[in-house]
């Protein structure tokens, strides 16, 4: 196992040099430069020029990646042009936290949806409900989505006005406000993982420390119930509830969106992996024990069938971080996709590099930490 | 599982219930569809110089002229009196710069390739009531020290509109006499230094002072300069202060309570004439004229709002959905609204549109390097081909204008309407008839010569095999021209061009490529035979792009005048033009310029565009809205415009 790991991180570090070496090709084969910008007749050329020597755009382009590579192994991605002297990292470290709130939520969102209906769908195989959802989860998901984002924003936002159109915050409601929306965006994630984390703690020693399924299940709502009691009191007296709901408000018809129109492919990748599951003798004799449908379903059936949705979900998530172009631009929701999106627009192509480079590291490691979760998971996986 | 549903309702309604916010009567919502990349005016003129940050920074800074819309006059603003070229004096450069011109400067002090031994120079009052927002009085130090300072740390390296507001070539010096004279030391007359300079915005030197003294310590004092965003107590002598920037989301802009010009009033007469009052400080004064006739138009000045929100959505559909469910009063956009954006708006009450011509021109030109684009002939034999009204009118339904001067009419001062148009009136077989007479006398032969069919007004015998003088063939030529995505009025015009040169036996054949393969290809390796693109034309007070798109030392790679037009008339006259500061004068040199454009070429030009906008009637009142570039080319008047109750 050891082995396999080392091997795979070499691996990974190879292709992550090959695939940052591949995308500064690709952007460097580009035509023009981020002068294309101040073409103007208000701007003499030679600040053209020297512009260019400034960001080095005029150096041969092996000098260029000589000193891109360089900066890249100390962790450095250099500066934006568009938005110089900003860093790339600060521009990241401005535009991730509203794509990972935004795309996290819709991705957990879906999962959720598609393993809950997938394996409600499969225990009932042949049922109206399995028609109904199929039919209706395969319709949504093969809707050409930005049609079906503006369907949304139409129905909810302008005929039935629950939500806002667009944007991450309403302007209106955060003038005057000294705190930024980023910090409000760290607080909120910052609020989820302490939850999250709490509540993982509690499933793990609930089944230690409580005999009955009852008494698991009233610890889990009670100290679930507690920590979100505290959490929405902290928020209270912070003053910042009111900023932190706007979020939520504005995440909803993305999240909305994103979630009714994806949930069909977990759907479908559970109901298959269930039935599969369903036809094995340990179902067949937990049912046999006289065991409630449903606790066979739940405890028996889905948990196995669970196993290809944990990959699905894990390079799910690995790419929340891509964001998503035609969300986010429907949405006017200025996160990881737009940056990527506006840079190559403007040539600023240190930004889209490092936008690229960011997240596909991000996603390799994610494959890598999958494969080792596989081993971890399913014991009849040997390397 | 009913308890969830239920903890799910309580949450949303207290989302819901804690997040409508409130809407402010008295504020002014305006939307733009890209986030500005910087709060600080020296990377905004400067490396930053996007019409974004423009719109978020309008209303802030001083200047000692300005230029009126919508007359585009220039009249004195911090100034007390109308500049008069007979006030300048000389003086000799040794008195200014006792221990020499600064190095880095040398190359600049040098008119017509002589040594400059003698400046001129010029002393212009100031009014001494104007103030900062911080209380602080706006002084002829502070006009000294913007201009010192771009100066010192070099125009060029400022880059942007620096070396324009500040021509390092034009300006030698500014010192401020006394609290309220300022004074200019010019290496040599340029008209840069009256529609330029003069009317730079000024900063405050007791805010930005000792922060540049700080930058200069740095290793990279630009860089620090540029980088600087905590400007939110900037010094504003507007009618707005700098906007507190919530990065993607908004700028939120508060009025300035120290504004001086607050009620004064701006009247523009029939016979060209600027009046301006100002009853608090008994000033009443008229430039460019008598003031004969009635005010045609009158304004007031605010600000008549209790602060501005720039709302920042990420594209133009998010924006035209937000004006037209009401979150937003006006929306910034620098080229209009599309047409599919139109017609959506037109169906939504109180949206009022209008329509204005922009700033701009739409072109072909050739590379005069090689032949035959060189051949005046050639270029005026196809000129002639190019049936604009047609495309315009039949093709593109009104959607552009057709235009063949380099100036468009919209610049009512500028523009001359009598500049010889190419085949004007003409249907299709008299162009092609004219076509072939132009080439024919000019030496140019075929092997199969067109001819048309005056009934039909068709050609019937198409020309092929298409000779230069010399008896050697014209060889098959491209022209590049913006895709359909970019342009599709420039697409279908490149399209029609096409098929009436291959009429006549022109073999050239259209590629329709990537904007920035153009930008590539034409200024930067100047490998091209042709080229279609377009101009947004800047300054409309004063039209220097003539010197920067056609005279002769712009030639070179990454120069404007990508075409290679070289020619030693033009450019003595556009250096005359620029060196006349008188408006008269340079007018007249300026109708001559086009007429030369008109006849020679360099650019053959297509068509100018409408740009079309929208606010909402019921909540905005402008004291007018017919100006050139639109609402958004003034800065949408956040200072003028007035909200409804």
């Amino acid at each position: 196992m050891g082995r396999y790991v080392v091997r795979r991180i070499i691996q990974v570090v190879g292709m992550t040099f090959a695939f940052v070496t591949i995308t500064f090709l690709i952007l460097q084969a580009m035509p023009g430069d981020i002068t294309n910008l101040y073409i103007s007749p208000e701007i003499p050329p030679e600040v053209r020029q020297a512009l260019r020597e400034r960001f080095g755009v005029d150096q041969p382009v092996l000098s260029q990646y000589a000193r891109y590579i360089t900066n890249f192994l100390r962790g450095n991605l250099g500066y934006s042009f568009r938005h110089y002297p900003r860093t790339v990292w600060d521009i990241i470290r401005e535009r991730l936290p509203r794509t990972f709130v935004l795309f996290f939520t819709a991705t957990v969102g879906y999962f959720y949806l598609g393993f809950t209906l997938g394996k409600i769908i499969a225990w009932k195989r042949g049922t109206a409900l399995e028609y109904t959802t199929t039919v209706g989860g395969v319709f949504l998901y093969s809707l050409f989505l930005p049609m079906y984002a503006l369907l949304v924003i139409w129905f909810f936002a302008l005929r039935l006005g629950w939500f806002p159109v667009s944007q991450f915050i309403t302007p209106r409601l955060w003038r005057g406000v000294e705190v930024s929306s980023n910090t409000i965006f760290g607080y909120i994630i910052l609020s989820a993982a302490l939850f999250v984390a709490l509540m993982s703690l509690v499933s793990v020693y609930g089944k230690k420390y409580s005999r009955t399924r009852k008494a698991r299940r009233n610890l889990y709502w009670g100290i679930g119930g507690i920590t979100l009691g505290i959490l929405v009191t902290g928020w209270g007296i912070s003053g910042y509830a009111h900023l932190a709901a706007n979020i939520f408000h504005h995440l909803a018809l993305p999240v909305i969106t994103l979630t009714t129109g994806a949930f069909a492919g977990s759907m479908l990748l559970m109901r298959d992996s269930m039935l599969e599951t369903i036809k094995e003798d340990y179902v067949m004799a937990a049912r046999a024990k006289g065991l409630p449908d449903r606790e066979v379903r739940d405890r028996h059936a889905a948990r196995t069938a669970l196993l290809p949705m944990v990959t699905s979900f894990t390079l799910a998530i690995a790419s929340v971080l891509n964001g998503g172009i035609i969300t986010e631009n429907i949405f006017s929701w200025p996160g990881m996709g737009q940056t990527l999106v506006k840079s190559i627009q403007t040539n600023d192509w240190p930004l889209a590099l490092g936008t690229f480079a960011f997240t596909g590291i991000f996603v390799l490691f994610a494959h890598l930490a999958v494969d080792i979760l596989y081993a971890v998971l399913d014991p009849r996986i040997r390397y | 599982m009913c308890k969830k549903y239920l903890l799910c309702g309580i949450l949303s309604f207290c989302v819901v219930f804690l997040t409508v916010g409130a809407a402010s009567a008295g504020l002014l919502e305006v939307g733009q569809h890209s986030d500005i990349t910087t709060n600080n005016y020296w990377a905004h003129m400067g490396p930053k110089s996007e019409v974004w940050n423009t719109y978020a920074s309008s209303g802030i800074y001083p200047a000692v002229f300005t230029t009126v819309a919508p007359t585009w006059q220039l009249v004195p603003s911090l100034a007390t009196k109308m500049f008069d070229p007979a006030d300048f004096s000389t003086v000799s450069l040794s008195e200014i710069f006792p221990e020499g011109v600064p190095e880095e400067r040398e190359e600049y002090f040098f008119v017509g390739g002589e040594a400059v031994e003698e400046l001129i120079y010029v002393d212009i009052p100031l009014y001494d009531f104007v103030e900062w927002s911080d209380g602080m009085p706006v002084t002829a130090h502070d006009v000294a020290f913007t201009h010192m300072i771009t100066l010192e740390l070099g125009a060029v390296a400022l880059g942007g509109n620096h070396p324009n507001l500040t021509p390092p070539d034009v300006i030698a010096k500014v010192e401020a006499l006394d609290d309220y004279t300022v004074r200019y030391y010019l290496i040599k007359e340029d008209a840069r230094f009256m529609f330029q300079a003069l009317p730079r915005s000024i900063v405050a030197r007791h805010y930005w002072e000792p922060l540049i003294e700080e930058f200069l310590m740095k290793d990279e004092p630009l860089e620090a300069l540029f980088a600087y965003e905590d400007t939110l107590d900037e010094p504003s002598a507007g009618g707005f202060l700098r906007g507190r920037w919530e990065r993607g989301a908004f700028i939120d802009r508060e009025v300035n309570p120290h504004y001086t010009w607050q009620g004064a009033q701006e009247h523009f007469y029939e016979d060209g004439s600027y009046r301006f009052v100002f009853p608090p400080k008994d000033i009443d004064v008229l430039y460019h004229g008598d003031g004969e006739g009635e005010a045609w138009l009158s304004t007031d000045s605010g600000p008549f709002v209790e602060g501005v929100l720039h709302s920042i959505y990420t594209d133009q559909s998010t924006a035209v959905m937000a004006l037209s469910r009401g979150d937003v009063d006006f929306v910034f956009n620098p080229v209009g609204l599309e047409v599919g954006f139109q017609e959506q708006l037109s169906e939504v009450p109180n949206i009022a549109m209008i329509s204005n011509l922009a700033y701009g021109i739409r072109f072909m030109g050739f590379n005069l390097r090689k032949e035959p684009f060189n051949d005046l002939a050639f270029r005026q034999a196809f000129a002639t081909l190019i049936d604009r009204e047609f495309v315009c009118e039949r093709v593109l339904q009104g959607a552009a204008i057709p235009l063949a001067s380099v100036m468009p009419p919209g610049n009512v001062a500028w523009f001359n309407e009598n500049v010889t148009v190419y085949g004007e009136g003409m249907g299709r077989s008299e162009r092609v008839e004219e076509a072939v007479r132009i080439l024919s006398e000019a030496g140019y032969t075929w092997e199969v010569t067109p001819e048309v069919d005056h009934d039909t007004d068709e050609v019937v015998v198409r020309g092929r095999g298409l000779m230069m003088p010399d008896g050697s063939p014209v060889e098959e030529f491209e022209m590049l021209a913006p895709g359909q995505a970019y342009d599709p009025l420039r697409t279908t015009f490149a399209m029609f061009i096409e098929r009436w040169a291959n009429e006549v036996g022109i073999p050239m054949y259209t590629r329709l490529t990537d904007f920035s393969l153009i930008v590539e290809r034409v200024f930067n390796q100047q490998d091209f035979d042709a080229w279609m693109l377009g101009w947004s034309l800047g300054n409309p007070a004063f039209p220097t792009y003539f010197n920067v798109f056609f005279h002769s030392r712009y030639t070179d790679p990454g120069g404007f005048n990508a075409q290679g037009y070289a020619n030693p008339e033009y450019d003595a006259l556009v250096e005359e033009f620029l060196s006349t500061l008188d408006l008269e004068e340079a007018r007249k040199i300026c109708f001559e310029l086009q007429e030369i454009m008109a006849e020679e070429l360099p650019y053959i030009v297509l068509f100018d565009t409408e740009i079309v906008e929208a606010y909402r009637e019921d909540r905005l009142v402008y004291p007018f809205t017919e100006v050139l570039g639109g609402l958004q080319f003034v800065g949408g008047m956040l200072g003028t415009v007035k909200l409804l109750e």
